[in-house]
C-alpha cells in the first residue's frame, strides 16, 4: 500500500527543483565568502560538476522507478543495513531542515521581527510548513508554479531598478584566488544549492510522467542554478567587495533602489517571496524526514509523524547555532564534506553494490 | 509563553495518540509513543533551558580531527 495518494506531474517537479535552488538566496553570501568576485565562475563549475552525479541519480532511479531512495537502500543492502543507511539518511534530511530553519530564523529576526521571541518564529514557521506535509506532496507541488512565477517577476522588476548600482570592476581582479577557494567553492555550490535536489528522490514515485523524470529535474536545476547565477552575480556587481560581510547579498542589494524616493523598501517584496520559497524547501524536507521515518518503521500513515518531526526540528534547531556567524562558519567549513557523504559517496556507493549484485545473479543464471 | 507552548505540544500529542488508537493502528501507536518521547525530552531539557551539545557542531568537531574540513 502507498503511504502517499497523491500524484505530481513532470512540470510540478522541475518547477519545484527550480524553487529549491533558487531558495538559496537567503545564504548566496556563503558562496561570494569563498569565491569573492569569481562567484560567477563556482556557480557555474558548481552546476557542470553536478550533471555526472545527476547521471548517477539516473542511473539509480531507472533501475527502480517505483521505490523512494529508502526503499532502493533496503532492496540493494538487505533489510538490517538497509534500514540502518536510511536512519543515516533521515538524520541528513532532518540536519537540513534544522541548518534551513536556523537560516531562516536569523532572517526573520533581523529583517522583519526583530523583538519577537525565535522560538515563535521557528514553531509558527513550522505549523504552517506541517499543515502543508499532513495534505501530502500533491499540494505544496501544486504551489511551484506560482513561486517560480512570484521569482522572476522579482527579477524582471527589480534588475533595471538596480542599473544605476552596478559596477562592472566589482568582478575584477578576476581569477586571483587560490586554487583551494575555487575547489572549497565549487564543493560547496555542488553540495549545498545544487546536489540537496537529491531530496526529491523521496518523491519521484510519485510523479505520472516516470520517464521524463530524470530529463525535469535536470532542466529544473539548470533552470535554478542559472537563476542562482544571474542574481549573486548581479549582487557581486552592486556590491562589491561588502558582499562577503553580509548575509544575504540579495536583500542588500534590493535595499539600495532608490528611485526618486518612490521606489524605495523593495527589499519588502524580497522578503516576501523570499519567505515563500523557504516554506516550500522546509516543507519538501520536512516530508523527506517524514516519510524517511514513515519507509524505516513500515507504518500505514504518515500523518501522525509530522507534529514530533516537526516538535524535534524546532527543539534541535533553537540551540544549534549561537549566531549567523557560527551558521556560516559550519556552511563555509564543514557542511560540503558532511553532504558529500550522502549527496556523492552513498549514490555512487550504491549503484557499485547493485551493480556487482546484478552481475553475480546473471552469472548464478 | 514557554509554557503554554509546551502545553499546545501536550494536548496535540495527546489527541493524536488518541486517534490512532481509535483507528486501532497498534504498531503505529507504539512507534508513535516512541518519538513523541523524544520530542518531548527534547521539549522538557528546551524548558528548562539546560544548555545542550549541538549534534552538527559534533559532526563540525568530527570532520575537523579527521582533516577533512575547509579552513574558514
Amino acid at each position: 500500500m502507498s503511504l502517499e495518494k497523491g500524484r505530481i506531474n513532470k512540470r510540478q517537479l522541475m518547477l519545484g527543483v527550480s524553487c529549491y535552488i533558487v531558495s538559496a538566496f537567503l545564504y548566496n553570501s556563503i558562496l561570494t565568502n569563498v569565491a569573492k568576485q569569481d562567484v560567477w565562475l563556482i556557480i557555474l563549475l558548481g552546476f557542470l560538476c553536478f550533471i555526472p552525479f545527476h547521471f548517477i541519480y539516473s542511473a539509480i532511479h531507472k533501475r527502480y522507478p517505483d521505490l523512494t531512495i529508502i526503499q532502493i537502500f533496503e532492496k540493494v543492502y538487505g533489510k538490517v543495513l538497509g534500514k540502518f543507511i536510511s536512519f543515516l539518511y533521515f538524520y541528513f534530511f532532518m540536519s537540513l531542515a534544522i541548518i534551513y530553519l536556523a537560516d531562516i530564523n536569523d532572517f526573520v529576526h533581523s529583517t522583519l521581527l526583530d523583538t519577537t521571541p525565535s522560538y515563535m518564529i521557528i514553531i509558527s514557521f513550522m505549523f504552517i510548513c506541517g499543515w502543508a506535509v499532513k495534505h501530502g506532496c500533491e499540494g505544496f507541488m501544486r504551489l511551484a508554479h506560482f513561486f517560480f512565477a512570484l521569482v522572476l517577476f522579482y527579477i524582471f522588476i527589480t534588475t533595471p531598478l538596480l542599473f544605476e548600482e552596478i559596477d562592472f570592476s566589482n568582478l575584477l581582479p578576476a581569477f586571483n584566488q587560490p586554487l583551494i577557494k575555487y575547489i572549497q567553492g565549487i564543493h560547496t555550490t555542488l553540495t549545498i544549492p545544487i546536489g540537496e535536489v537529491f531530496v526529491f528522490f523521496m518523491l519521484i514515485p510519485y510523479v505520472t510522467e516516470k520517464e521524463h523524470v530524470t530529463k525535469c529535474i535536470l532542466k529544473g536545476a539548470f533552470a535554478g542554478a542559472m537563476i542562482l547565477l544571474y542574481v549573486t552575480t548581479r549582487d557581486m556587481l552592486v556590491l562589491g567587495p561588502s558582499s562577503t560581510v553580509v548575509s544575504s547579498t540579495t536583500l542588500e542589494a534590493v535595499r539600495l533602489i532608490d528611485i526618486g524616493n518612490v521606489f524605495t523598501r523593495l527589499e519588502l517584496i524580497f522578503t516576501f517571496i523570499f519567505l515563500a520559497n523557504s516554506f516550500f524547501k522546509m516543507s519538501i524536507l520536512i516530508y523527506a524526514c517524514v516519510f524517511t521515518v514513515a519507509q524505516i518503521a513500515n507504518t500505514k500513515d504518515y500523518v501522525f509523524i509530522i507534529f514530533p518531526v516537526c516538535v524535534i526540528i524546532s527543539v534541535i534547531c533553537m540551540y544549534t547555532f549561537e549566531s549567523t556567524g557560527d551558521r556560516a562558519i559550519f556552511a563555509i567549513t564543514t557542511e560540503p564534506t558532511f553532504a558529500s557523504i550522502y549527496l556523492i559517496l552513498f549514490p555512487v556507493l550504491t549503484l557499485i553494490v547493485d551493480t556487482i549484485k546484478i552481475k553475480i545473479i546473471d552469472k548464478r543464471k | 509563553m514557554k509554557a503554554i507552548v509546551t502545553i499546545i505540544f501536550i494536548t496535540i500529542g495527546y489527541f493524536q495518540g488518541k486517534k490512532l488508537k481509535q483507528q486501532n493502528l497498534k504498531k503505529e501507536l507504539i512507534f508513535y509513543c516512541f518519538i513523541l518521547t523524544w520530542s518531548y525530552v527534547l521539549t522538557l531539557l528546551w524548558l528548562m533551558e539546560l544548555k545542550l551539545p549541538s549534534d552538527l557542531k559534533g559532526v563540525q568537531y568530527l570532520l575537523k580531527k579527521m582533516g577533512l574540513t575547509y579552513p574558514s
